[in-house]
Formats: structure tokens, sequence, C-alpha cells
């Protein structure tokens, strides 16, 4: 069975590249544009094995909802990957303390999301 | 492939210092014709009233542009997605450019279905060889038989001899009975006799004679048929065996062809893959652009803000704040060089390392 996968970035082009690269490599994939709207899809979610998050959004950013992720109560397990165009490293900092678990600086090569993807999607 | 066109780097910037002489020029005469310092804070409000009118065209130009640019990137990635799709297609009808871990299993396959084929067809010329061979056993038994016949005519031949010296014999017999009169009567009666056994076996000599003969003549028939049937069986197989060699040949070739056929198709696919990646990267100057003029909007909506309430408060900008309100939301690191004195904005390129925390 595919495994699910949560893109979180206020751009829908970069969301649909995100996606086309996941799905080519045979996951399922959820979307949202902000980071309540990520929140409110893994209320709605059954199983989400890895979550890919933009950084600066509208609403709530990426940081802030990384923190949100990993106080769900289903939810606080999975593997957030980072994928950004800040490429300072004291927003990594930011992001590691929230809780991610990679740091991806956009523009990304699709084989290297997907072998971050790989190494860190829960079983 | 550039991901971002560079950003200009000799940028127009305006002549600061020539504007500030020109406003103490102005305000110098509007001094001397004893107008008050009022006058010097309505042209700096009427400035400001003017930029920021600039700037709301500004924005709304830019957001014009993002629109747009939005809106033509989604067209894009959407052509692109069903190029993609068009692709998958001709890939999933032509497996052999998939990967080419697959094609060489596939090309592994035939060659193996080609390797039997051939054994099988070697196998039939080894078995007409068998054939030719047990022919070629038996053309030499029939000639052996053909030998052996040679000594039964001899053997008749020695009969009829025996039979003829029997009757000179008995006839030699038969006179000296004779000559013993009647006490050879019965010697004559036994010599009689024998000379007729003697010629009853010289007619089997010549009967067996002429028996051996037609054997002879009928085995010489079949032997001669037999060696000419085993020449044309002979060149029969090396034509099978020319033919044989040629169809694998050609097979062969085809599979060589095939061979070859898969491997460009999975360099190409190798080449087009390549090109979606390079163009998936492409994809994301779009996020980008738009990050970097929403920065720019509101840092130039910020700064009008920023000079209006300095001219409330009837002092310039601090030079610190007015630094940070324009560095305010980089995402970038290209914003952050030019930013920092840099003339040319770095041109991003996809990045190969993940940071794992």
């Amino acid at each position: 069975m595919a495994k699910t996968i949560l893109i979180v970035d206020d751009s829908a082009s970069l969301r649909t590249v995100v996606k086309l690269a996941l799905v080519r490599a045979g996951y399922e994939v959820l979307e949202a544009g902000d980071g309540q709207e990520g929140l409110g899809q893994l209320d709605k979610a059954a199983k989400v094995h890895l979550i890919v998050s933009d950084v600066n959004m509208p609403v709530m950013d990426g940081i802030s909802f990384v923190k949100q992720v990993k106080l769900h109560p289903r939810h606080r397990f999975t593997p957030v990957v980072m994928l950004t165009t800040e490429g300072q490293d004291a927003k990594k900092e930011q992001g590691r303390a929230a809780g991610a678990k990679a740091w991806i600086v956009k523009p990304f090569n699709p084989p290297q999301l997907l072998d971050a993807v790989s190494k860190l999607i829960l079983p | 492939m550039p991901l971002v066109s560079p950003v200009p780097t000799a940028l127009s910037l305006p002549r600061w210092a020539g504007l500030r002489q020109a406003l103490r020029r102005v305000l110098g005469r509007r001094t001397g014709a004893g107008s008050t310092a009022a006058d010097a804070s309505d042209i700096a409000a009427t400035m400001i009233e003017r930029l920021d009118a600039a700037v709301q065209l500004w924005t709304g130009h830019l957001g014009t542009a993002q629109t747009q640019m939005r809106d033509a990137t989604a067209q894009l990635l959407q052509g692109f997605l069903l190029i993609l799709e068009q692709l998958d297609q001709i890939i999933e009808d032509n497996p052999a450019v998939m990967d080419d871990a697959s094609a060489a299993g596939r090309l592994d396959e035939r060659a193996r279905v080609l390797q039997r084929c051939e054994m099988q067809l070697r196998g039939l010329i080894e078995n007409f060889h068998g054939f030719v061979k047990s022919r070629e056993a038996m053309t030499a038994t029939m000639r052996s038989l053909s030998g052996a016949s040679t000594g039964l005519r001899g053997m008749a031949e020695d009969v009829a001899k025996i039979a003829r010296q029997t009757n000179l014999l008995s006839f030699n017999a038969a006179i000296e009975a004779a000559r013993a009169g009647d006490s050879g009567r019965g010697f004559a009666v036994v010599a009689a006799e024998v000379r007729r056994l003697s010629t009853e076996s010289g007619e089997t000599g010549r009967r067996i004679g002429s028996q051996v003969e037609s054997f002879e003549s009928q085995m010489s028939d079949t032997l001669l048929r037999a060696t000419r049937q085993s020449a044309q069986d002979t060149g029969v197989i090396e034509s099978s065996e020319t033919t044989v060699g040629q169809v694998i040949e050609q097979v062969d070739d085809a599979v060589s062809q095939l061979h070859q056929r898969a491997a460009d198709l999975a360099a190409r696919g190798h080449a087009v893959r390549e090109q979606v990646q390079q163009l998936m990267v492409a994809f994301q100057f779009q996020d980008r652009v738009h990050q970097i003029i929403d920065q720019v909007n509101g840092s130039m909506v910020g700064a009008v803000q920023q000079l209006r309430e300095s001219l409330a408060e009837g002092r310039a900008p601090d030079a610190a704040a007015w630094t940070a309100l324009l560095s305010a939301g980089y995402s970038t690191d290209e914003q952050r060089a030019l930013a920092d004195g840099g003339t040319a904005a770095p041109t991003p390129t996809a990045q190969t390392e993940t940071t794992f925390f």
C-alpha cells in the first residue's frame, strides 16, 4: 500500500512539482497551502507517513507548523522535511529546535528529495 | 540551465546627492522670499504623498506581474504534466527505455531463447549425422556380404569341379568293372550310381553358382543405390548445416540489432529523465521570484510608512532602522548578497546536500 506524504507550501506550482516527484516515486500525496491548512489535513488523515513543509508561508509559517505537529496526538512522531529557499544556519537551527528531521534548500533536485524521504519515512 | 535570470548588475540608482542640493536651492529661494520652514515641510509631505502614490502604482504593477507569472507557470506546468503523461505512455509501450537492468534482463532472456533454438537446431543436425553413420554402417555390411558372395561362387565352382572329377572317376570305374566281367557287375552298379550322383552334384553346383551370381548382381545394385543415397544424404545434411548456420547468424544479427536499439532507447530514456529533472528544478523559479517580489512590495510600503512617521516627527529615518526595514522578510541568499553590497545576484542552482538533524 502506498505511503502518504503531506506537502505544505503556499506556492501551488511548487506543490505541483513536489507532488510530481513524489507521485512518480509511488507515494500518495495530500496538499495544504499553509501551516493551518496542514494541521487540518492531519486532523482528517488516518495516517501520514511524512510531511514536506515550506518555511515562509502566510497564516501559519513552517516553523510554527512543525511545533504544532509535535503536539499533535496522532502525528507527533511523523517526520518533517523542511523545503525552503532559506539557507541560513540560524533558520536551520530554528527548524531543528522545532522538531524537523531534515532541511533542503530550494531549488531541489527530485532525487535529493526522494533520498531524504526514503531515509526518514515511517514504516 | 540557469534557474533565474540574474538581476541587472548596473542598477540605475537615483542621484540622491543632486536631489538634496536641488531641494536646498528651492528652499533657499523660498526662504529669501519670506517663506517659513513650513514650506519645506509641505514640499517633503508632497514628495512623500507622490512617492506613496507611486508605490501603490508599482505594487499594483508587481501584483499584476505576479498574477500573470503565476497563471503562466500553472499553464506551463499543466503542459509539462501532459507531455510527461504521454512520455510515460511511450515508455510503457516501449519497455526497453525503462531502466538498464530490466532491458538487460529482457535481452538476456532473448539470448537464452536464441541459445536454446541454436542447440535444438544443432541437435537436429547431429541426428542427421547419426542417420548417415547408420546408413554407412549398413552399406559397409552390404559390401562385406558382397565379398562373402564371391567366396560362395568359388565354393560352387569347387563343387562343380569335384563333380566333374567324380564323374570321370566313375566313368573309369565303369570301364574297369566291364573288364572284370561277372565279378565286376556289382562294382559297375556302384560306378553308375556314383556317376549319377556326380552329375546331380554338378547340377547343384551350377545352380548354386547361378544363385550366387544373381545374389551378387542384386547386392551390387543395392550397394550402388545405397552409396548414391548416402552421398545424396551427406549433401542434404551439408546443405542443411549451411542453412541452419545462416538462420542462426541472421537471428543473431537481429538480436544484436535489438540489443543496440534497446541500448539507444535506454540512453534516450536517461536523457529525457535528466531533462525532466532539470525542468522540475526550473519550475521552482516562480516560487522564488514570487517571494522576492512579495518582499519588495512589503519593503516599499513599509518605507513610505516610515517616511511618513519620520516627517511627522520632524526627523530623517534612523539609518539602522531603515536598513532593517528594507531587509525585513529576506528569504533568499541572493537578496542578502545584494543588500550586503553585491553588484550581481548569484544564480541559484539546485542544492545537492540535505541537512539531517
